[in-house]
Order: structure tokens, then sequence, then C-alpha cells
């Protein structure tokens, strides 16, 4: 029922709808943060990585999907850091007249790292004229007990595609 | 006696002009030869020539602006020539003034005068249904030559450039010199075609214009 009812909303909104448009985005993305357990004395270790992150839009105005595929520096190790996401566009900020310049949307994740790190958690993401996005992550670390919190910055790398009426080509 | 009606540009404000030639054909019982438009004006004079009060009606009192413009994310037109685009616009244009709608205005000898812009030449385009249209050196005067070159040079005029994609009136034209040329709204270089109404050979010039007086309030204390 609630399916339904977001595809209906969606539907009404598929003409004015500015912002998680159809279509995919391939973004190189750069993370930064620590690492904590908010236990022990030992002082919280730096985190930081960079890597790639396609998504594609699976309900147009609220809903895409993704993966996160990076290398990532934690603990003096290197370390490969792979898993899915989904973004859901919380708020669309705009002007009344000319179309939207960015967007809100929260951020769940997962990953999987090849130095044993098995990470679920979320964040805050804020997309910028649809080029950059900027954002706060948390991710809890169950397999080795402690947290990941990182903020984020990507670019979108992919070209945007232009809309052109019949009668201007 | 010719009559002339001439429609200044004015966006949504066109709807005061579709009520005031309402009055005029309806009350007055004005029939014009010659009409005259500029960019809201021009979608609405192809519809007085041939009387259809109540299509223009229902145009400018039903219709928003999200259902003739697409809006985007602005940074997703940094590389385009303007904020919106207007495939509503070319849809309504399209049903509105079909191929035998032309032909219909053009059995009927009424005088269109479309204004536009070109954006390469710099010049005003007027484009016209006349079949003998007066030349002047302050305008350049175009027969339209086809339906779709009639909607193309309607759609030019009500394009406002920055916001809406300029277009290729004469893309389509047979033999064209210059089939790539860009035009947009006539309102860029004269906002009401009069001197036109004057060399169309006007006896009679009603002229509508949309911008609004500016009124000064006087208090007194």
């Amino acid at each position: 029922m609630a399916l339904v009812l977001i595809f209906i909303v969606t539907g009404i909104n598929a003409q004015t709808e500015t912002e998680f448009t159809k279509g995919w985005l391939f973004n190189l993305k750069l993370t930064n943060g620590v690492a904590t357990n908010f236990k022990s004395g030992s002082p919280d270790m730096y985190t930081g990585g960079l890597g790639i992150n396609p998504q594609v839009t699976m309900v147009p105005g609220l809903l895409r999907i993704g993966i996160n595929a990076s290398a990532v520096y934690n603990d003096k190790k290197f370390s490969g850091l792979f898993g899915p996401m989904a973004a859901l566009k919380l708020k669309t900020f705009g002007t009344e007249n000319f179309g939207s310049f960015a967007n809100m949307h929260l951020i769940a994740e997962a990953n999987w790292g090849t130095n044993h790190q098995q990470m679920i958690g979320g964040g805050l993401g804020f997309e910028i004229l649809s080029l950059a996005h900027i954002g706060l992550t948390a991710q809890r670390d169950y397999k080795l007990n402690n947290w990941w919190l990182q903020s984020f910055i990507a670019i979108r790398l992919n070209k945007i595609k232009q809309e052109e009426d019949r009668y201007a080509r | 006696m010719k009559q002339a009606l001439v429609i200044s540009g004015g966006g949504s404000k066109g709807a005061f002009a579709v009520g005031v030639v309402k009055d005029l054909m309806n009350i007055y019982q004005l029939d014009f030869n010659t009409l005259i438009g500029t960019s809201t004006g021009a979608l609405i004079v192809p519809l007085v020539a041939l009387g259809e009060l109540e299509k223009l009606e229902d145009l400018y009192t039903s219709v928003t602006d999200d259902q003739i413009l697409v809006k985007y994310n602005l940074g997703k037109r940094l590389n385009s020539n303007s904020i919106f685009t207007a495939g509503p616009l070319s849809d309504k244009i399209d049903a509105l003034y079909t191929d035998e709608y032309f032909e219909k205005v053009l059995k009927s000898e009424k005088e269109i005068y479309l204004t536009t812009t070109c954006l390469q030449t710099e010049e005003l385009v007027v484009f016209t249904t006349a079949k003998h249209p007066v030349e002047n050196s302050y305008y350049n005067v175009r027969k339209i030559v086809s339906a779709d070159q009639f909607r193309r040079a309607i759609l030019a005029s009500a394009s406002q450039p920055v916001f809406m994609p300029p277009v290729k009136v004469n893309k389509t034209v047979p033999n064209e010199t210059f089939p790539e040329n860009q035009f947009v709204d006539g309102g860029v270089r004269e906002y009401a075609g009069i001197g036109m109404a004057v060399d169309a050979g006007a006896e009679e010039i009603f002229t509508i214009i949309h911008s609004a007086k500016k009124l000064r309030i006087q208090t007194s204390n």
C-alpha cells in the first residue's frame, strides 16, 4: 500500500521534479574521518579514502541505489571497501520560479573490507547543482567493534545530458 | 476600413489582452484584418484571426507555468542556452495551430505578423502570412511558407531569451540560406509592433499594452 502511494505521489510530481531525476550518475568520492570505539584511552584512528560511487535512480524524485568501491587508509593499513548504498531524498532546495539547486538526502550503506571490516550505517548528504555531493556518515563495524565517522565530498564525473527542445535543434 | 490589432509582450498578462479582445469582437463587433503579436501577443493573434476566442480563453485561464515549461536543477542547465525548456508549450502550439488551421488562416486572408529577434543578425524579424508585406528598413519581413514555419515563428516570438531556448524558425524551409539561425522573443527589439500596423496600411489601430502603469498613492497627513 505504501509503495502504491509512493508511486502515485511520484507519478504526479514527475513533470515538476528536478532532483533525483531518471538516469544515473558516476561519482568520484573522497572520504575523511576517524575510526573510534568511544571507549579506549587510545586516540581515534584517522581514516581516509578515495573511491567511486555510481548510482541509478529507482524512483524519480525519491530513491537512488548504487555501490561504493573505494581504497581506504586506516590503522596504518590500506584496505578495499565495497558495498551497496541507497539514497532517499528528503528535501529539495530551490527557487519558486527557476527550478532547484540542491537536495538533502538520507544515505544508507553497508561495506565489506579486505581487512575484515563489516560495516553498516548511514548519514546525511547534500547534492549541489547536480555536480557535487557533500555529507556526513556514521558506520558501525560490527566485526572489529568500532565506529567510522566520516565526512565526504564527491564530484560527478559523467556528463549531464542536455535536454533540448525539438524546435531548438 | 482596415483595422489592426496590436498586442504587446507580457507573459501571463496576456490574459488581460484576451479579455479586451473578447469585448472588442463581441460587444464592439470589430473584425481585424491585420493582427500583430509580440511574445504572448504572438500566441494570441493567430487564434483571434479566426475568432477562436473560446480556445484562447481556455489557454489563458487554465494553463499554468508547469504546463508550458520544464524546470530543472540549475546545475544541469549550466551548459545550455536556457534555464527552462519549452517542450510542453511546443506541444500546445502544435495542437492549436495544425496544418489545417494554417490553411484556414491563409484562406481567410487575415494578415498575421509575428515579431521575433534573430540572435545571429540581431535584427528584428517579422514573420507574416500577408501576401504582399511592406518592407521597412527598421525590420526584416519574412513570408511564412509552411505550417511548420508558422508554428516555429509563434514559439520563437514567445521565447524569452535566457529563460526559454531560441528557435530555428527556418530550419525546414526549402532552399533557406541560413536554416540554423536562432530566433527569440520579438520584444527584445520591439515591445509592440505599432509601426508595422501603420506600414501594413491600417487605418484604425487597437493596441493592447501589457506594461502596468505605476501608481503613486498619495497619503494625506
